[in-house]
């Protein structure tokens, strides 16, 4: 329920918002809107669960890029330079081609998708009544070893919060069992198990990471330096 | 919350980005509507990840941030040139890649 009602406020903030974007003439109006668009999809994200990118969000797209855009626009002091045309010619043209885009994606976001794509755990709950299975116990060992969980710290700490006396993963019955995948993996968007996977399973995109951010250093520098007649070689 | 509806979500915003990047003459405008697209395939990306119960949406989303942070670095180091050069960033009066 909290959370039908954090995706209708937040996703009615983040549609105004992105259509005041491209509605305000004044960049500024249109840079501001975008910060309200960034925050109202961290908050999104924290509904989802991703509490570690619903941060990033606020912190690299709210902060760092938008104090970029917001730089530029005032360093070349735009306001000044408000063409009385802000908008093209096309743009009924335009608007068409975007409706039928739209209605395309969404026609894909409900028909394609036919609910196949469910974590097992998600599958409704056959065998609540017996034993754990030994499908829930090969989730939750490839859950333990993408996370590098210890055995310990999930009977110690996570069993005994979903069946009262009980400390050990395999005396859990199934239906247990699945709330304990389904708690595991609710906590996935966590900074610590983030991390752990981006240090391991994810450690090679992340260095080619730097190599980008060092590219695009440089670039601006080479982009944006002015040559000095004096000291040109 | 089923998946559907933050997939719609998710299209809504990027249309939205297409049309402004259609309308719109300004390039920093231009850019913003880029952002509101990469963010909405975000959106999309971390409610299929929890769908799936697999957090390798989330690592995805993390990258695309790292890419659209160094993009729009570069981005608007292009403008600032391009300003400099013309006294404009109207991209109807932009429209040849002549110096």
């Amino acid at each position: 329920m909290a959370e039908q009602i954090l995706f209708i406020i937040f996703g009615i903030l983040a549609v105004g918002s992105a259509i005041c974007v491209i509605a305000f003439k004044n960049p500024i109006h249109s840079a501001l809107a975008l910060v309200l668009t960034f925050f109202s999809l961290a908050g999104l994200f924290i509904s989802l669960g991703a509490y570690f990118v619903a941060a990033v969000q606020v912190i690299v797209y709210a902060g760092a890029i938008m104090v970029l855009f917001l730089f530029v626009i005032m360093l070349l002091n735009l306001g000044r330079l408000q063409a009385a045309r802000q908008i093209n010619k096309a743009k009924v043209f335009a608007v068409i081609v975007g409706l039928i885009l739209a209605a395309e994606a969404i026609y894909i976001g409900i028909k394609v998708y036919d609910g196949t794509a469910v974590a097992p755990s998600q599958r409704g709950g056959e065998a609540v009544g017996g034993a754990i299975t030994s499908e829930q116990l090969n989730q939750i060992v490839a859950i333990e070893s993408t996370y590098q969980l210890d055995r310990a710290q999930i009977n110690n700490t996570y069993v005994p919060k979903i069946a009262e006396q009980k400390n050990t993963v395999e005396t859990l019955t199934a239906g247990e069992a699945d709330q304990l995948i389904k708690k595991l993996q609710g906590e996935m968007g966590k900074p610590d198990r983030i991390g752990t996977i981006l240090f391991t399973k994810f450690l090679l995109p992340f260095e080619v990471t730097s190599l980008i951010l060092l590219a695009a250093l440089i670039g601006v520098i080479v982009l944006v330096k002015r040559e000095d007649p004096n000291t040109a070689t | 919350m089923a998946l559907q509806y933050y997939l719609i979500l998710s299209a809504l915003l990027f249309t939205i980005g297409v049309i402004g990047v259609l309308i719109r003459r300004n390039a920093i405008i231009i850019f913003m509507c880029i952002e509101l697209m990469l963010n909405a395939a975000n959106l999309a990306f971390v409610a299929i990840g929890r769908e799936l119960g697999d957090a390798s949406g989330q690592i995805f989303v993390f990258f695309v941030m790292t890419v659209a942070a160094a993009e729009v670095a570069i981005g608007l180091a292009i403008i600032v040139s391009v300003f400099r050069h013309r006294e404009t960033i109207n991209i109807d009066e932009i429209n040849t890649m002549k110096g």
